[in-house]
């Protein structure tokens, strides 16, 4: 994809239709929600509309979002509402199943169905993003570096942990 | 199996639906489309008026107390400052009592005495609760007062030695002996006397023996202009001024 132009509908609705759902599965895969992978997504790529940005090439146009989307997730993550509705759903958990408040309902769904997710889902949040972009997201160490802004040398440490804590979960897959 | 396989396998669990994807994009339009609202600043109103109320209560604070701690400091200070004129005037009257001033609003002011120490020198002091009287208000010419305390000095003997009490006169030159009734000046050599703005002659010094055998030392002074005659006994703790007239009366014993 070439450098389009920006403010113009179709080559944003473009950019939208091509990027849209990488940014959601990143969002999902941090914040392991629907909903907030959604608001997190619009978010992004209003950001990006409101950037109106000049990229060199579609690399740099991914990686400006994959790090607009990581940036976000972060901010909604830490922030004091977000923080605040988890406790809260904690404890509607709570009282609701009786259980002990963990992984979102999403979540659990999704582990239920599939053991890759369910492991993956298991990672801590910095050892998934890694994880998602270099196996579902086909990026190489460099990209992933390059778009998270993390050194290659820590990328490349990140998915060796990240191995190794799958390893023991899903010993009939090959890595 | 491949890890990378069955990750990508999963996708349909983690990818958004047509549907959702559908209303991102047209959420995301329509927020483009629609024009931004202009958002009062009710953050900035709210900074700038705390800020301002902020200061008017500071203002209004400075204003309402620093008056009030201004005076009151004023206030303490002139306490302080009359409290350190009485103590000053306190210390005046007790440093005038190192000498032969005696201030009759002081009881215990001093006494003028000539005592004779154990070496047998006459020295003048002044000791504690000295009562400066006259014979006048006393209505005797020889009143002793029966309330004096004890004195830790000494009366002097009557072996006392005239030169040596010269001395001891001498180094109290310039002092005076002061009463709410009378003030004493004595002239360097003890020669004059000055009472009432009135220059005495000093005639005689010396002890005599009372009726109750108690040594009383003294003074005998004249008036220069008119003659008059005063005795003035040092006891052991007061002074007593007795006009003589013209008579000369009195034991006394000049101390050789």
């Amino acid at each position: 994809m070439d450098t389009m132009s920006l403010r113009t509908g179709e080559s944003f609705e473009q950019v939208m239709e091509f990027y849209m759902p990488m940014v959601y599965r990143i969002a999902f895969s941090r914040l392991g929600n629907v909903h907030d992978a959604e608001d997190i997504t619009q978010d992004v790529f209003l950001k990006y509309y409101k950037a109106d940005l000049d990229y060199n090439d579609e690399e740099h146009r991914k990686a400006w979002l994959i790090r607009c989307t990581i940036n976000a997730t972060k901010s909604l993550v830490t922030s004091a509402w977000f923080r605040h509705r988890a406790s809260d759903e904690g404890l509607e958990n709570m009282e609701e199943n009786g259980d002990i408040p963990g992984s979102d309902g999403d979540i659990e769904k999704i582990e239920q169905k599939n053991a890759v997710m369910s492991a993956i889902m298991q990672l801590p949040e910095k050892y998934r993003t890694v994880i998602h972009l270099f196996y579902f997201e086909d990026m190489s160490v460099a990209q992933i570096s390059k778009a998270t802004g993390i050194r290659e040398t820590t990328v490349k440490s990140q998915l060796s942990r990240a191995r190794d804590m799958l390893k023991p979960m899903l010993k009939e897959v090959d890595f | 199996m491949n890890f990378r396989e069955e990750y990508k396998k999963s996708a349909d669990y983690i990818n958004p639906s047509a549907e959702a994807l559908q209303r991102m994009k047209s959420n995301v339009l329509e927020k483009i489309k629609t024009p931004a609202k202009k958002v009062f600043p009710w953050k900035n109103i709210s900074v700038i008026g705390g800020s301002v109320a902020a200061c008017a209560v500071l203002c209004v604070a400075a204003v309402r107390f620093i008056p009030q701690s201004m005076k009151s400091t004023d206030m303490t200070a002139n306490s302080m400052s009359s409290v350190a004129m009485n103590e000053s005037a306190a210390a005046d009257c007790v440093q005038n009592t190192d000498g032969y001033d005696i201030s009759a609003g002081f009881g215990d002011a001093g006494s003028f005495t000539d005592n004779v120490k154990e070496n047998g020198n006459i020295n003048t002091d002044i000791s504690d609760s000295t009562n400066v009287k006259t014979a006048d208000e006393d209505h005797s010419e020889y009143s002793i007062s029966e309330s004096a305390p004890e004195a830790a000095v000494p009366p002097s003997s009557p072996n006392a030695d005239i030169s040596t009490e010269s001395e001891t006169a001498c180094e109290a030159a310039g002092d005076a002996v002061q009463s709410t009734y009378i003030k004493i000046d004595f002239s360097e050599d003890m020669s004059l006397c000055t009472f009432e703005n009135t220059t005495y002659k000093l005639l005689e010094k010396g002890e005599y023996y009372d009726n109750q055998n108690t040594t009383i030392e003294g003074i005998i002074c004249e008036g220069v202009s008119d003659g008059t005659l005063y005795l003035v006994e040092f006891t052991e703790n007061n002074l007593y001024i007795s006009e003589l007239g013209n008579d000369f009366i009195g034991i006394y014993i000049k101390a050789e």
